[in-house]
């Protein structure tokens, strides 16, 4: 199921996304992509690792520097490092990305003039710079949010800022809302732990729990209630909580929420296991929702929205949210439907419960300082790679196990195995 | 992303401050030999207007697969046009500075052979790019460019004046064996730079040293053509010192053939009294980021131990200016 959830977050990543920036550069420079639009520019900042090692003179690795103290070090540290004039500026993110095959951190970028509207801008950035005399900085820029950047300049020991030409009309990025609606999006299915949470929840749906155990059954119609029920619940719960944090009205400091995120996929693979309340799934999902409504808001918050767009785009970004969640929905409940008619469902509903277990106890112990690294983040990685593969291996895997008879364990088979009657009968 | 470097054209000029003694007549000989064995779409490619300063000043220290260059590749001539085009370098070039060229191209097939990560960008004949821009004349202005990966040859003339500026020079790995042989296409300048550093006493190493940060890589390379250079650091040359810093500078002047490099040698060390020599990060040949700097009223020389993914050691990269006389034109405004 983690492998389904990845391969959504990867199809979604790759269908919703602007092609990947990971253009060539030469290694061990910094290069600044920015995609310009009508009422803020946004992009990444890629920066060597390498690099940043030498101009903090402390050891730094693909792995250290996403741990969260040191992630959110190294993110004050390039943020005290940019300015754009009386332009708002966010650093929000950070992941690794490999550019010619070194690793370079990657920071999300979000530049808001002060009267929304874009204008030519002055650019201004010496992070590694100050230190590394000889160190350059490539800034590269496009409009529209697709095609080829072009090179705006490079900063170096001469001179730290450039002058940022912004298209007067970028029509394809859209309004306010759209953005945001974009940036939602982008935030859930980068959050593979939101999503795992959702997932898991989901492993049970096609079930029914009896003294304890999940067993097979329901029809559709109500396999589909239930379905969504959880995605109801968990919308519900994370909106709350996303409105009065973005709004001002609640605060709550950011590990505490990750470590509870944590905790949440914890105890949705625990219940994807044995059931821990009859229904419960609906009440994990609204509970813990609000937990997860934390962590959106602490992402709009880094947007440095001004006030008065701040709804429209509360809008947007939860709109975007929950698109995610039923594109998600989408990919992964049909294979599941199929799958859980099947002797294999439990199999693989364990499976796939016992490896999100496993990685969500590897972020709480992360989260929660009880582990400096988290060696399991290099596997979610490597399986984001390949989402077509994965995405066909789940399909491959529920159309092999309900056309092969000693799987099958529906109602219509020909040779239903005599241990699995019963069970259909307890079921009903 | 396009290019990882961009050239923004500067103007430049042809009153660059040279004292003389090119060997101009010998080398347009040279020069319209090459051109004559060109077909009209090879030279349309090969000989560009002297005027096209974007072009002049596209060179770098990347593989020519990372930043492309001007001209044609020396893969793309036919063996005699080849040879023609290297003649040419002969006839331009000292002894040693053509035997350095031949080995930084021997270093390209070296990283060639070791394959892995870009290595099919390598090769002495694919990264290695000739251009001839203006008309060679023995009176009218017109340039060389030869280089590829770890060299470039800017070779400006106008009449008895001459250029040899900018000029790269790098080497990865600092040494290898080529045909049973030990290459080591910077060892004249990285010998003589690391004596003259080793040589400092403790309270001179310490006026030398940079204090205004940590260097990678040099500050003066490719595509940094306007004339600004950074301000004047380090230890002003004594007059001990002064034997040592010239053997320095001479292995860079002395590519150039011989009365030509003469006489921009003696123009050097009658500015040594105004040059400094600076030094950061380390001093050693095999130091990690040793930085060596030798900056005078004209000579500009930087020398930096760096690295790559290709090899496991520190290799040399090296760039040559001259204040006064980059492309034969005097500082742009």
């Amino acid at each position: 199921m983690r492998i389904a959830g990845l391969i959504a977050y990867a199809i979604i990543a790759f269908l919703v996304l602007p092609a990947s920036p990971a253009a060539a550069h030469p290694m061990s420079t910094t290069a600044i992509l920015l995609d310009t639009g009508p009422d803020r520019v946004t992009g990444v900042v890629e920066l060597p690792i390498d690099r940043l090692e030498v101009a903090l003179d402390e050891p730094l690795t693909a792995t250290t520097v996403l741990q969260p103290a040191k992630l959110e070090d190294l993110r004050r540290y390039v943020l005290a490092h940019t300015s754009a004039g009386s332009w708002a500026v966010a650093l929000t993110g950070g992941r690794v990305r490999k550019v010619d095959s070194v690793d370079h951190l990657v920071f999300d970028l979000t530049l808001t003039p002060p009267n929304g509207r874009t204008s030519n801008f002055p650019l201004t950035y010496d992070a590694i710079l100050h230190t590394i005399v000889s160190h350059q900085v490539f800034v590269a820029a496009r409009s529209g949010g697709q095609g080829d950047y072009t090179t705006i300049g490079i900063l170096d020991w001469r001179e730290h800022t450039v002058a940022v030409p912004v298209a007067a009309a970028a029509a394809s990025t859209g309004t306010g809302f759209v953005a945001a609606l974009r940036l939602g999006v982008r935030h859930i299915s980068e959050g593979s732990d939101h999503l795992l949470f959702l997932i898991m929840l989901l492993l049970p749906a096609p079930l029914l729990a009896r003294r304890r155990r999940w067993v097979p059954g329901g029809d559709l119609r109500r396999q589909s209630v239930r379905v969504l029920h959880v995605v109801s619940a968990f919308a519900v719960g994370h909106s709350i909580t996303l409105a009065l944090a973005a709004l001002g009205y609640l605060a709550v400091p950011a590990r505490p929420v990750e470590a509870a995120i944590a905790l949440s996929v914890l105890v949705s693979a625990v219940h994807a296991i044995r059931p821990l309340v009859p229904g419960g799934e609906a009440w994990i999902a609204a509970g813990f929702g609000l937990m997860h409504g934390f962590a959106f808001a602490a992402l709009i918050s880094d947007l440095g929205l001004t006030h008065g767009s701040l709804v429209t785009n509360l809008l947007g970004f939860n709109l975007g949210i929950e698109l995610t969640q039923l594109i998600v929905v989408a990919l992964v409940m049909p294979s599941l439907l199929i799958l859980a008619r099947t002797r294999a469902y439990p199999w693989i509903r364990l499976g796939s419960a016992g490896t999100g277990l496993v990685l969500a106890a590897a972020w709480f112990a992360e989260r929660t300082t009880l582990i400096s690294t988290n060696p399991l983040n290099g596997v979610a990685d490597q399986l984001v790679e390949h989402p077509f593969v994965l995405a066909a291996l789940l399909a491959g895997a529920a159309g092999t196990a309900s056309a092969v008879p000693r799987v099958r364990a529906g109602r219509t088979a020909g040779a239903v195995g005599r241990l699995v009657l019963p069970r259909l009968r307890q079921g009903r | 992303m396009g290019s990882v470097q961009t050239f923004t054209a500067v103007d430049l000029n042809t009153g660059g401050d040279s004292p003389g003694g090119a060997n101009t007549a010998a080398v347009v000989t040279a020069a319209q030999a090459f051109l004559a064995t060109l077909d009209d779409t090879l030279k349309a490619k090969i000989n560009l207007a002297f005027t096209d300063n974007q072009s002049r000043q596209t060179w770098s220290n990347f593989p020519a697969s990372t930043v492309a260059r001007k001209g044609v590749a020396l893969k793309d001539l036919s063996e005699a046009q080849r040879a023609a085009a290297l003649a040419m370098m002969k006839v331009a070039l000292s002894p040693e500075g053509y035997q350095q060229v031949l080995n930084i191209q021997k270093a390209d097939d070296y990283l060639n052979s070791l394959g892995g990560d870009g290595a099919d960008g390598f090769g002495n004949l694919v990264d290695y790019y000739v251009a001839v821009y203006g008309t060679p004349s023995a009176t009218a202005p017109f340039m060389l460019q030869f280089g590829g990966h770890h060299l470039a040859r800017n070779l400006t003339y106008n009449g008895t004046k001459v250029s040899e500026t900018p000029q790269f020079v790098g080497s990865e790995p600092t040494s290898f064996t080529s045909g049973g042989q030990t290459v080591a296409p910077v060892k004249d300048e990285s010998t003589a730079l690391f004596a003259l550093f080793a040589s400092l006493s403790a309270g001179d190493k310490a006026a030398a040293k940079l204090s205004s940060g940590t260097y990678d890589d040099l500050m003066m390379g490719p595509a940094h053509d306007d004339g600004v250079f950074p301000a004047s650091e380090g230890l002003t040359v004594t007059a001990a010192q002064k034997t040592l810093v010239l053997a320095a500078i001479k292995p860079y002047v002395d590519d150039l053939a011989d009365d030509a490099a003469a006489k921009l040698l003696a123009k050097y060390e009658s500015e040594l009294g105004s040059t400094k020599i600076a030094w950061a990060n380390n001093t050693g040949p095999e130091d990690e980021s040793s930085y060596l700097r030798i900056d005078g009223p004209s000579v500009w020389i930087e020398f930096i131990n760096t690295r790559s993914r290709s090899t496991p050691n520190i290799h040399y990269h090296s760039v040559y200016r001259d204040k006064t006389n980059d492309y034969g034109s005097t500082k742009p405004s």
